[in-house]
């Protein structure tokens, strides 16, 4: 059988056709009235809210596990699954009561005793919690009505550590899940919050989908940050992994998904004259920092520590890392986010002081310097801290450190930055990250600023920080909070737990049919389409 | 013939153990560690060592590796140490996408390969024959991922004729199923063309200047038969090893391609897992990718004889 040229032109025409009328249908897809397509910062691996801090599954837990409280707009926290909460006189008793109302997705309703089992295993994992674990003497519900917090010291910001922002999500779920090894991931995804997720829709690193609760029972007070209404306007939230930004990119200007989380800022001005708006929505931003190794010299010298210190230019890492548009970043940048009541600016203008890198040298040589190999790792995988680090060894450099900097995946920089041996075995001296403002509104839940036995990845030993950790969870003014904060910078500057490099904001990239996102990290109540 | 794949197949037992056991060694040896990854920033060492633990990472490698294969024996690849799904079912979520794009891909690229060989060995010398192999070399020497960019900007973005991303499975109709591959193909069929086409070209040309087709000719064998019942079917040997071989190349060029359109497929899943450092995910996808190219040799070795009845097993 022969085709005729005729046959395949015409063929060949009608197929085009097709595919044009098709291609209309693509945009409509998309833009369906209930269905809300997401590309989230990166491929959401672990479900249980309690078996990473990884922001992702704090954002899906954030939709599928209602808080017992939540954080407004202006860091306070407001009641959120709870109706009231109180604490005694002496300050050692926090009773709290649940609103009505309250259920799972899988139908059973929500009683102390899951909200008791819950906490206990969200307390064996988050940080700041460890702070409440330590005070804690029992946590029991007397009815299911009521939770009960009996503490050796009073713990005024037990509403604050309940409805925070940053990692883990307190997640409450069914008392048979929580009771789960916090070890194990748990077997099933039940929540209270005003989206259910649907485990029989999931490809595992492309695909999660949320269907609206139907009986979640919203709070009556408007949406601002994690406090007020959790209204879903949406009946599916779709989160589509798409690793490739460039490709991320396109779905988005075609109309192929909703909302792009985190847009790498090289590919912004592409959506300039679409229908996509491009802003900054979590204001808590990030910090950047270096970490030195306090258990290998040189910086286990004091002295040197604070010359490294005294060389950052905070904006030149903000140039590298997040380029020339200024909204997106901000310095100087202390020790704690500018939000919180620890914040001041007391010493910070050494971050943007002109620098002069000979005197530098010279004082690093007297501080007992010798010329020695410097390990600085930084990673390509996230383009921000491969900025940081490229700073950072030039910066290393023109003070006259011997700097071997070392560019590994993400992967690899994890596991080393556990080891405490030199860099002949697999050691390092100094690294480059950033973590999220959100973590560093208080001491509790500041990774970086733990000191001694709590340290993180580079361990520093400074005890006087470890007192004035501990002094924060106890003050009970604002006044008191910010003259602690003030206390730690004055020590932070001389000893040098961290360097922070600058605070910066992710942009969030989103068709311009979409209102209400709410300003705060990626949650899904109040956003609807027009 | 029965013989033939009997024996094959059993040796593909010590080479598939051969490959687990390197692959085995390579992850034991290489730095990064999944339970840093899972338990996160914020994590105490106790913690971790309570994961590491827990995925049994903290067990010598014979133990590793003897578990693994004790579990292998009884069809159980194990347990995504990240998402805590089985292997296999990762694995049989994600072989739609790859073999229909891997399928789609090898038959539009054999069936423009092959003629553009014929064509160009028929009109040895002539312009046709210097475009199409231009057109090998554009093939050969830009990325996939150019391909696979320029055609989305083209036919995704601008036109709006095809989705630039996402795969829709067969079960939800073939149009849907065929518009949601035709771009990856396309990308990642370019360099297999040119692949085909000037090695069919090549064995083509050489065939065309032997003895028994002059034969032919002096026989009143009109050009067209020449051409397709005599060279084709002799250059069909060389064609068809590089078309197997090539399975190869699509495999490892749907790494790239997955991962630019946003397919849920083998290959993204492989790239995910490395990244993740996920032992179970990346010894079950090695293994897997082993035996479809022990099987795509098998498979090739008993078709040679279809073409060269001179072959004989």
């Amino acid at each position: 059988m022969y085709i005729k040229r005729r046959d395949f032109l015409v063929g060949g025409t009608a197929a085009v056709g097709a595919m044009m009328v098709s291609g209309v249908s693509i945009k409509a897809n998309a833009q369906g009235a209930k269905v809300l397509k997401f590309v989230p910062q990166a491929d959401l691996a672990v479900l249980d809210p309690h078996g990473t801090p990884a922001y992702v599954t704090r954002n899906h837990a954030m939709l599928v596990y209602d808080t017992l409280y939540g954080v407004d707009s202006k860091n306070i926290p407001k009641p959120q699954m709870v109706k009231s909460g109180e604490a005694s006189a002496d300050g050692r008793t926090w009773t709290l009561v649940l609103r009505d109302g309250l259920k799972f997705h899988d139908g059973s309703p929500v009683r102390g005793a899951d909200v008791v089992a819950s906490l206990k295993r969200w307390m064996t994992k988050d940080g700041f919690a460890a702070a409440l674990a330590a005070v804690l003497t029992e946590l029991s519900a007397p009815d299911d009505k009521t939770i009960v917090f009996k503490l050796s010291k009073p713990f005024p910001i037990l509403p604050d550590l309940l409805g925070k922002m940053a990692s883990f999500s307190t997640g409450i779920m069914p008392e048979r899940l929580a009771k789960t090894d916090p070890n194990t991931p748990v077997a099933e995804i039940i929540g209270s919050g005003p989206y259910r997720y649907a485990m029989d829709k999931r490809i595992p690193g492309s695909l999660n989908v949320y269907e609206k609760f139907a009986d979640y029972v919203p709070r009556s007070e408007p949406a601002d940050n994690l406090a007020g209404g959790k209204i879903a306007h949406f009946d599916r939230i779709e989160w589509h992994t798409i690793p490739d930004p460039a490709t991320a990119a396109a779905a988005l200007q075609a109309g192929e998904v909703d909302w792009w989380e985190a847009p790498t800022p090289d590919l912004l001005p592409i959506f300039k004259g679409k229908d996509v708006k491009v802003g900054i929505k979590d204001t808590s931003g990030n910090i950047g920092l270096l970490r030195m190794n306090f258990l290998q010299a040189p910086f286990n010298n004091r002295a040197i520590r604070e010359i490294v210190l005294k060389a950052v230019d905070q904006t030149n890492y903000m140039l590298a890392a997040m380029g020339e548009d200024k909204s997106r970043w901000s310095v100087p940048q202390g020790f704690f986010h500018p939000k919180s009541a620890l914040a001041s600016d007391n010493g910070l203008s050494t971050f943007t002081a002109k620098k002069d890198y000979e005197a530098l040298k010279k004082e690093l040589r007297a501080a007992g310097y010798n010329g020695e190999k410097i390990v600085l790792m930084s990673t390509a995988d996230f383009p921000v801290i491969g900025a940081f680090g490229e700073v950072a060894a030039d910066m290393l450099r023109k003070i006259g450190m011997n700097v071997d900097h070392q560019v590994q995946d993400w992967a690899t920089i994890s596991a080393r930055m556990k080891n405490k041996g030199d860099a002949a075995s697999g050691g390092y001296h100094i690294f480059a990250n950033f973590v999220a403002g959100a973590g560093t509104f208080n001491t509790a839940a500041h990774t970086y600023l733990r000191s001694g036995a709590s340290a993180f990845d580079g361990w520093p030993n400074i005890p006087e920080i470890e007192q004035l950790r501990a002094a924060w969870l106890e003050a009970t003014s604002v006044e008191e909070q910010h003259k602690i904060g003030v206390k730690l910078q004055e020590i932070c500057l001389k000893e040098v737990p961290f360097i922070p490099l600058g605070l910066f904001y992710f942009p969030t990239a989103y068709r311009s049919n979409l209102e209400g996102i709410v300003d705060t990290f990626p949650v899904f109540w109040n956003v609807r389409r027009t | 013939m029965l013989k033939i794949v009997a024996k094959r197949v059993m040796t593909t037992v010590p080479v598939m153990f051969l490959v687990t056991l390197l692959v085995f060694s390579l992850l034991y040896l290489s730095p990064g560690d999944p339970a840093v990854l899972f338990a996160g920033d914020q994590a105490t060492p106790e913690q971790i060592a309570q994961i590491r633990s827990r995925m049994g990472l903290d067990q010598p490698f014979h133990i590793q590796f003897g578990t693994w294969l004790w579990n292998l024996a009884h069809g159980d690849l194990g347990v995504s140490l990240v998402s805590n799904v089985p292997v296999t079912n990762l694995i049989a979520q994600r072989l739609e996408p790859t073999l229909s794009l891997t399928i789609l891909t090898l038959l539009w690229s054999v069936s423009v390969a092959v003629p553009l060989a014929v064509l160009a060995a028929a009109k040895r010398g002539s312009a046709v024959d210097r475009i199409v192999m231009l057109l090998g070399v554009a093939g050969f020497s830009v990325p996939v991922f150019v391909f696979a960019y320029c055609s989305s900007y083209i036919l995704a973005i601008e036109l709006q004729w095809l989705p630039i991303q996402g795969y829709t499975p067969l079960s939800k109709g073939i149009w849907p199923w065929l518009r949601s591959l035709i771009l990856p193909a396309f990308a990642l069929g370019t360099g297999y063309v040119a692949l085909i086409s000037r090695i069919g070209r090549a064995a083509l040309v050489e065939i065309l200047q032997q003895d028994y087709i002059r034969t032919a000719k002096a026989k009143g064998a009109n050009a067209q038969r020449v051409l397709f019942r005599h060279a084709l079917k002799n250059a069909a040997v060389p064609m068809v090893t590089i078309v197997g071989l090539g399975v190869g190349l699509l495999i490892g060029g749907a790494v790239v391609t997955e991962s630019v359109f946003a397919i849920p497929g083998i290959g993204r899943l492989t790239a995910d897992a490395i990244l993740r450092r996920d032992y179970p995910v990346i010894q079950g996808v090695v293994l897997l990718f082993s035996l479809s190219y022990m099987v795509i040799n098998l498979v090739i070795d008993l078709i040679y004889p279809f073409f060269d009845p001179r072959i004989k097993y």
